[in-house]
């Protein structure tokens, strides 16, 4: 280290040291294992593992990310050899977003902090983006060279679940420092586009996708610093416009009716910065819960239908949702991809990075109704959850404040299922996600980016078998590059919930998975991993490979 | 301003948290937990080489280090993770024993003496700024829990023979920390290691 750094560092140095004396004490106190919290500013030493402090509910408003804006050009210029398939799927819009330091607010009550986000904001902004319009999304790299804490200022984006090429995908060891970018071609591109002349498999349509920092043994805390976003993609039937006088076209709830919402559990320090572990494999719970970026927000509805986008943000925690006066959930989603028909839904249980669409129709309740979105999930470990509470944690309250003309509708069939064919499948893969002593494994191992632990032929499908052998964890398992269909849940008929494209599924303990896969289009190095983030930076992830 | 503030909420919590069962905790620990620093233990132990360190002030402080758990007897991960990090010592050539230091420490304080160590040691050739250390069983294993090198279930814990093959590797100058396999490629490893080396905006720019 030189003399440069020592000084720049000092100051910091000696904070961590002070604050990390009393923090350490606590900890030890409370669980007879040392823990230490990592504070995400980088200006500010550690926060201790402390409880964060009391903070009111339902009084900050929920925010609403903004729409990302594309550019007229990039300078330099993408280049096309960089991407497969770049000139047939040639972008149409360019978009130039930048990792940045930014400042936030977590809560009313607690001090501003710094955040890292996507141009600067957690969440970061919103792409709306239509199939057979491609674009091209040039990601820098402006984050602080020089931070301090949890996470580290080198990134690599992944855009969950898009059918993209390996380059653009947001492979982990694809990370890049301060001061360069990437570019990310997303070719917006149905699955099945070569079996399916001449757009694709509509059936393959997705809708609600989320862009993150998969930056290899550092996802984590990234993503925890702030880097997610939404990626809304449409189409000629879920058009993004409650008004399209199209036939062919949804009429779902549109525009300030149609609403992301990100779910993510922090801890905080009294300085307003969000705390995190760095030693902890098990996973990491929060004590207090964020809607897009705001401990426990209220949101003001019109008395008419909306459509939430729900998404469980991570790092780890699992959730069930319930609304507070005992209504359903008219779900239309599940991953982001359109069911076969609504279902309604008393509850629903998300493990990290799965989504559900759902319509809530406001218009039964008179004006000044307040209903809360609840988490009934017990979890106090980041292996797993636990049982339902009856009660539960409200996470957001809607407050229905004015009338309003709603003329969305939520069609009685909304996208057909692709089939499964099972004569397809040219081979059977088993995976078994375990533990040896601390460290998370699939099939006994590590990931290893020098290590293919499958390689399969582009067209053809294949039947994966998921295993969580019987302990006290769970694990949500993500699949990168294409929607699979859930063919048996612990040899029994798919719940019906799960009768769905997907791409992230849940292993409770003991449970065993069956799914059918298709690999089309396009060919690369791609993940298979654990999507609680702390298991996926600590093994729980492997290569697998599309060929030619 | 900022800092004052974060220093006073942090006694203020230890202080909250602390509750009549776990003030028992505390005693019996005091001993130990009053060398801590910056959140980390600080015994002593000694090396391989019958010198007498501290875990923080002189294995940690100003540092990045690359840390893994094993015991001379092992007869399963270990022998590999020992001939793979020595690949690692080569890939970073100097830089290890001047800013980038190896630490193996011992599950076995028992048996495993620092002679019995130094035999180790030589027997695999390892260089410079890669040390083993022992100590008492009981700062050995605080420094393993507090590292995060242990598993819930305390009857797996227990089971030596399968203890993790993890690396952990870190700065506490940026409080910087990541783990991976202690298997990976030598290249990898190494690489992993310089993530740790700070980095200032200027260079950056």
């Amino acid at each position: 280290m030189s003399d440069t750094d020592d000084k720049k560092n000092g100051f910091q140095r000696r904070d961590v040291l002070k604050l990390g004396l009393v923090a350490a004490g606590g900890a030890l106190a409370g669980t007879g294992v040392a823990r230490a919290y990592s504070s995400g500013g980088s200006y500010s030493g550690s926060g201790g593992t402390v409880s964060s402090p009391t903070l009111t509910a339902f009084v900050d408003p929920l925010p609403i990310p903004p729409v990302a804006q594309s550019v007229a050009a990039l300078s330099p210029p993408p280049n096309p050899a960089a991407h497969q398939r770049y000139n047939e799927f040639l972008p149409q819009k360019f978009y130039d977003i930048s990792q940045r330091e930014g400042t936030h607010q977590f809560h009313r009550d607690l001090p501003a902090t710094t955040i890292w986000g996507f141009n600067g904001m957690t969440p970061g902004p919103t792409f709306f983006a239509r199939y057979g319009e491609p674009v091209l999304v040039r990601f820098r790299n402006n984050l602080p060279a020089s931070n301090t804490g949890y996470g580290i200022p080198s990134v690599i984006t992944h855009l969950h679940n898009a059918h993209n090429a390996s380059e653009s995908d947001g492979y982990t060891l694809d990370y890049y420092e301060v001061g360069q970018f990437k570019d990310h071609h997303y070719p917006n591109v149905l699955a099945g586009y070569d079996a399916y002349p001449p757009s694709g498999d509509v059936r393959e349509a997705l809708s609600t996708l989320w862009y993150h920092d998969h930056r290899v043994d550092f996802t984590a805390p990234n993503v925890y610093r702030g880097l997610a976003g939404f990626y809304f993609l449409f189409d000629d039937f879920d058009t993004g416009d409650e008004n399209d006088p199209s036939p062919r076209a949804s009429r779902l709830p549109s525009g300030e009716f149609d609403v992301p919402l990100i779910f993510q559990d922090r801890r905080f320090s009294a300085d307003g910065s969000a705390v995190f572990d760095q030693f902890d494999l098990n996973g990491f719970i929060g004590d207090r819960f964020c809607v897009n970026g705001k401990v426990q927000p209220f949101f003001k509805v019109a008395a008419r239908k909306y459509r939430l986008r729900l998404l469980n943000g991570g790092p780890s925690r699992f959730y069930e949702f319930f609304l507070s006066n005992g209504a359903s959930f008219t779900q239309i989603s599940s991953d982001g991809n359109l069911l076969p028909a609504p279902i309604s839904r008393k509850s629903i249980r998300l493990g990290v990075a799965e989504r559900a669409d759902v319509i809530l129709d406001f218009s039964a309740y008179p004006l000044g109704t307040q209903i809360t979105l609840d988490n009934r999930l017990q979890q106090s470990s980041g292996r797993g959850p636990g049982g339902l509470s009856s009660t539960g944690t409200p996470l957001l309250r809607f407050e229905v404040d004015r009338p309003a003309r709603d003329f969305s509708q939520v069609p009685a069939k909304l996208r057909e299922l692709p089939p499964v064919n099972l004569n397809e499948v040219v081979t059977t893969r088993n995976w078994t996600f375990d533990n040896q002593n601390g460290a998370w494994t699939i099939n006994g191992r590590l990931f290893d980016s020098n290590r293919v632990d499958a390689t399969v032929k582009r067209g053809t499908a294949e039947i994966w078998v998921l295993t969580n052998p019987y302990r006290d964890w769970s694990h949500p398992i993500h699949i990168h590059f294409e929607e699979f269909q859930i063919i048996s849940r612990n040899g029994q008929a798919t719940p019906v919930d799960e009768v769905s494209r997907k791409d992230v599924v849940r292993l409770a303990p003991g449970e065993q998975v069956k799914i059918f896969m298709r690999f089309r289009d396009f060919t690369g190095r791609y993940l298979m991993h654990c999507h609680n983030n702390i298991h996926e930076d600590h093994g729980m992830m492997l290569r697998w490979d599309v060929v030619a | 301003m900022n800092r004052r503030n974060l220093l006073l909420a942090g006694v203020g919590a230890a202080a909250a948290s602390a509750s009549a069962l776990i003030t028992q905790r505390i005693h019996h620990h005091n001993a130990a937990e009053a060398n801590d620093k910056a959140g980390f233990p600080n015994p002593l132990l000694t090396t391989h080489e019958g010198r007498e360190v501290r875990f923080y002030d002189d294995l940690l402080k100003d540092k990045v280090v690359g840390i893994n758990f094993m015991y001379a007897q092992c007869s399963g991960i270990c022998p590999g993770m020992t001939a793979n990090l020595i690949r690692v010592q080569h890939a970073l050539g100097e830089r290890v024993g001047r800013d980038i230091f190896l630490y193996s420490f011992t599950l076995q304080p028992e048996l495993d003496t620092p002679a019995a160590l130094k035999d180790y040691a030589s027997r695999h050739h390892t260089g410079a700024g890669w040390a083993f250390l022992t100590g008492k069983p009981e700062d050995l294993e605080r420094i393993r829990r507090r590292l995060g090198f242990f598993d819930p279930d305390p009857v797996v814990d227990r089971d030596k023979s399968k203890h993790t093959g993890l690396l952990r590797y870190g700065n506490v100058a940026l409080d910087r920390w990541g783990a991976c396999p202690a298997l990976a490629t030598p290249e990898q490893i190494a690489r992993s290691l310089l993530w740790m080396v700070p980095t200032t905006d200027e260079q950056a720019a």
